[in-house]
């Protein structure tokens, strides 16, 4: 009997074993999915074959050594700013529409920014949404590649001035005007001038000449120098160069210690987003000085830790989990500062947006409806 | 209570007497010692900024220095785990078959102690000697982190208690094995064979995908729901030792499941070795 007792008890504790491994293991359980977000680092073959696409202006002959290099073949590169030091960012206006960010992005347009959006493809003749390309963002004015052939130009600028320019250009300039204010005071809106090439640059800025110089350079009457940014680091959705003194101004709250130390660096940053799925940051920084950059690669990194622990303190896991993909990567003479922020995180953060949206739509729809 | 801990610390005293054991301590005690002096970590605001191995940088990115540091914990953690098992299933595999040697077996037979107690006394040494080998060279790494990191987390120390819940498991069969067949080699066989369906049941969820659907995947499936799940616990430590999400419904219930499975083992032993003439 006793002998017997121990083998029912190995029987018993079997089953119970198994019972508590299988509940333990869960086998139907989903596992936790690893983050995984390409970063933009080097240039891929669908954005070559983009690059290839985009080279319409006519080829140059190649340049004696010694010479400066030859404008871009690339009309809207071929336009923007020369020389280091410069600030110019892109964005792929269309692929970044058409991205899942772009979608989300969209949902979050409430009401009043959409009819500012069919206000503009009336008055204009321009959807912004399907024809515009890419967009340029620099210190000095704004340009933008697309198509425009349904552009009403004329009508837009009824009571400025319009003049050819070059082989293909057109710039139009509006005087200020004297605006008046609900409150009865008068403003003078600022001078615009509007340069548009081929009906597929536009180029907006506040003097003429600035305008000029960026047709010129497009049809090759400038001299030529280093462009701001090279067709090699065309790749991500948003790319660019920004300098030390613009990245500053851009970035609030950096500590007087950190921003001592990217001017000792000389520091410049060429900037790549990746955002076909998740969105992917690499922050590429060079500099004059290798130590003083080797120095601030580490202090950013450092920061990085800093801000995590702070966070997770806080108890903001969202941005805890955000700075964990966070990191510096020294690579020599450069460093890259990557960031990852996967499209369930931004989901997360852009859901109250959507739901604002919902709501501020659902109340102006009933609006509209009592509206005769 | 009493005679089961009398027959353990005697296993003890007589592991302590063996080359092996000596030969374990040294060897964590010099693989602790050749990271402590090889091994160099820059730490800048709790990030780490660069990484020396023997002298020489390694490419690492300047991460906060428990980030940086997981892939160097889990590996660690992984060593613990199958290492320390893969070696307390050589080194302990005459235990039992000593213990039930002829001329030994007799004389411990004569003492005033029942038969489960003199089987459960030498499990129990046995345990408390792979956890004590654990525990060493966790903490030894735990010490080295902290020291040069500033990363004081007691990620390994789980670990090595995870691990030390799975060799019972094993050395349940083990010892069981020995009542069966007194033979070392067939005790360090039966060992090494449920580490290796341990591992496979760990993941019988995608193992089972090779067969059929039908009568062979439910065979599978039934004969790999009693087996230690020998691998979800080799990850579930390297998960803790990192600071990271567990793939587990229930760490707590795998753990005593696992237990029980080597309680049953060991029933069966006591069953065995209670009808056994000597």
């Amino acid at each position: 009997m006793r002998r017997r007792f121990w083998l029912v008890a190995a029987v018993v504790l079997f089953a119970l074993a198994a019972a508590f491994m299988l509940y333990g293991q869960d086998d139907g359980g989903q596992e936790t999915p690893e983050v995984e977000v390409e970063l933009p680092r080097r240039m891929r073959e669908t954005e070559k074959q983009r690059l290839q696409g985009r080279r319409t202006l006519p080829a140059l002959p190649p340049t004696e050594e010694g010479q400066p290099p030859p404008r871009p073949r690339d009309p809207l590169l071929a336009a923007l700013p020369q020389g280091r030091g410069r600030t110019a960012v892109v964005l792929e206006a269309n692929a970044l529409r058409h991205s899942p960010v772009g979608e989300l992005l969209l949902t979050c347009v409430n009401g009043r920014g959409r009819r500012g959006l069919d206000e503009v493809k009336a008055k204009a003749g321009v959807d912004p949404l399907q024809d515009f390309d890419r967009i340029v963002v620099t210190p000095d004015g704004m340009m933008v590649s697309g198509h425009f052939g349904e552009a009403r130009w004329d009508e837009l600028f009824r009571d400025g001035h319009r003049q050819s320019y070059g082989e293909k250009g057109q710039i139009f300039e509006q005087p200020p005007r004297r605006n008046v204010l609900p409150n009865g005071q008068t403003r003078e809106s600022r001078r615009a001038v509007l340069g548009v090439w081929d009906n597929q640059l536009v180029v907006f800025g506040e003097d003429a000449a600035q305008v000029k110089q960026a047709l010129d350079r497009v049809e090759g009457r400038a001299e030529g120098g280093d462009p701001v940014i090279r067709e090699e680091q065309t790749f991500g959705e948003i790319y660019g160069v920004l300098s030390t003194d613009d990245l500053l101004r851009i970035v609030p709250d950096v500590q007087p210690q950190l921003v001592e130390q990217f001017r000792r660096a000389g520091a410049q940053m060429e900037l790549h987003v990746d955002a076909r799925s998740d969105v992917g940051v690499v922050a590429r920084v060079t500099g004059t000085d290798a130590q003083q950059l080797e120095d601030l690669g580490k202090t950013l990194g450092g920061a990085l830790a800093l801000g995590r622990l702070q966070a997770q303190q806080q108890g903001d896991e969202r941005l805890a989990s955000l700075l964990e993909l966070a990191r510096v990567d020294p690579r020599g003479d450069s460093f890259n500062l990557e960031l990852a922020l996967p499209l369930a995180f931004l989901e997360k953060q852009l859901a109250g947006c959507r739901e604002g949206v919902d709501g501020g739509d659902s109340e102006n729809g009933s609006a509209a409806s009592g509206d005769p | 209570m009493r005679p089961l801990l009398e027959v353990a610390w005697q296993v003890l005293r007589e592991a302590a007497s063996r080359r092996w054991v000596l030969a374990l301590f040294l060897g964590i005690t010099a693989v602790l010692a050749t990271l402590s002096f090889s091994l160099q970590l820059d730490v800048l605001d709790g990030a780490l900024a660069a990484t020396r191995l023997f002298g020489k940088a390694l490419g690492t990115d300047i991460r906060a220095v428990d980030v940086a540091l997981r892939p160097l914990l889990q590996a660690s953690s992984y060593l613990i785990f199958y290492g320390g098992l893969g070696f307390g299933i050589l080194a302990s595999a005459d235990f039992g078959p000593s213990l039930l040697a002829p001329g030994r077996i007799e004389h411990l037979l004569s003492l005033p102690l029942r038969r489960w107690q003199l089987l459960g006394g030498t499990f129990l040494g046995v345990l408390a000697l792979s956890l004590m080998a654990a525990l060493y060279g966790a903490c030894g790494l735990v010490v080295l982190l902290g020291l040069k990191a500033g990363l004081w987390t007691v990620g390994p120390l789980l670990a090595a208690l995870l691990a030390s819940v799975t060799f019972a498991a094993l050395y349940a069969v083990m010892l069981t094995g020995a009542v069966f067949v007194r033979s070392a080699a067939v005790s360090a066989a039966l060992g090494a064979v449920l580490f290796v369906l341990g591992i496979l049941a760990g993941y019988r969820a995608r193992v089972a995908t090779v067969f059929d659907p039908g009568l062979p995947r439910s065979v599978f499936r039934a004969l790999t729901a009693v087996v230690p799940r020998v691998s979800s616990l080799a990850d579930a430590g390297a998960a803790i030792a990192a600071s990271e999400p567990l793939a587990l419904r229930s760490l707590g219930s795998l753990l005593i499941g696992v237990l029980l499975f080597g309680m049953g083992a060991l029933a069966v032993g006591v069953w065995r070795f209670e009808e056994k003439d000597f």
